[in-house]
């Protein structure tokens, strides 16, 4: 089964940005960042493009499927 | 708004201390009501079982409104926009699902014991309700602490 794999820490830290700075860019909780970025928590497609609006990257580069063994 | 998430983690954080904490004060009360005859007219009942009666009535629908509502109900629509978001709202619609699991299996069980031994309905109501609150409060707090720990 395919899983979300996602690069938010890695473009979040290139723009040298908090997880708490995120969070209020994108108007969520510093837990929501956090687990997005852990792969707990799958983001909805609302909170994704406004990730990737935040981060100022296309959203298909932020999150991609990884084909699970 | 920076300090706005700071202040959303922080009472996040204790949200997910304290539900589980009430859950367990809920079921605590619950000794109260099966070491006692049940009171079949309220109106005229003593004080103490007017009291006791009460209390729990109001401790579950207070919890229940916690739950339901994310609590915080005196605070600005900002930060209870940031303590209720998207993944709040999965971890409650997670717990709902198992405290109603929980309310619907305690319920099989006591129509199973009522066979054997009479049971009241008040014991009965009870039981089913703090139950399953219980096991959403606790449920409820586990994801968000856990949540909260991955940073």
């Amino acid at each position: 089964m395919a899983e979300l794999a996602n690069r938010v820490r890695e473009a979040r830290e290139a723009r040298g940005l908090t997880q708490a700075e995120l969070a209020a860019l994108v108007e969520v909780s510093r837990k929501t960042i956090n687990t997005v970025e852990n792969a707990v928590f799958v983001p909805s497609t609302v909170i994704a493009l406004k990730l990737a609006r935040a981060l100022g990257e296309p959203v298909e580069r932020l999150f991609s499927l990884r084909e699970g063994s | 708004m920076s300090d706005l998430v700071e202040t959303a983690d922080r009472l996040s954080r204790r949200r997910a201390r304290m539900l589980p904490v009430l859950a367990l004060f809920l079921l605590t009360q619950q000794a109260a009501f099966i070491n006692r005859p049940v009171v079949a007219d309220l109106v005229h009942a003593r004080p103490v079982d007017q009291v006791r009666f009460g209390s729990w009535a109001v401790l579950t629908l207070v919890l229940l409104a916690a739950l339901a509502t994310g609590g915080f109900w005196f605070r600005g629509r900002e930060l209870r926009a940031l303590l209720n978001d998207e993944q709040t709202t999965a971890h409650r619609r997670d717990a709902m699902s198992v405290g109603f699991v929980v309310s619907a299996l305690t319920g099989v069980v006591l129509y199973v014991l009522a066979s054997i031994e009479p049971l009241g309905a008040h014991l009965a109501i009870n039981l089913i309700v703090a139950l399953g609150l219980a096991a959403a409060l606790i449920r409820f707090g586990a994801l968000e602490r856990r949540a909260h720990k991955l940073g």
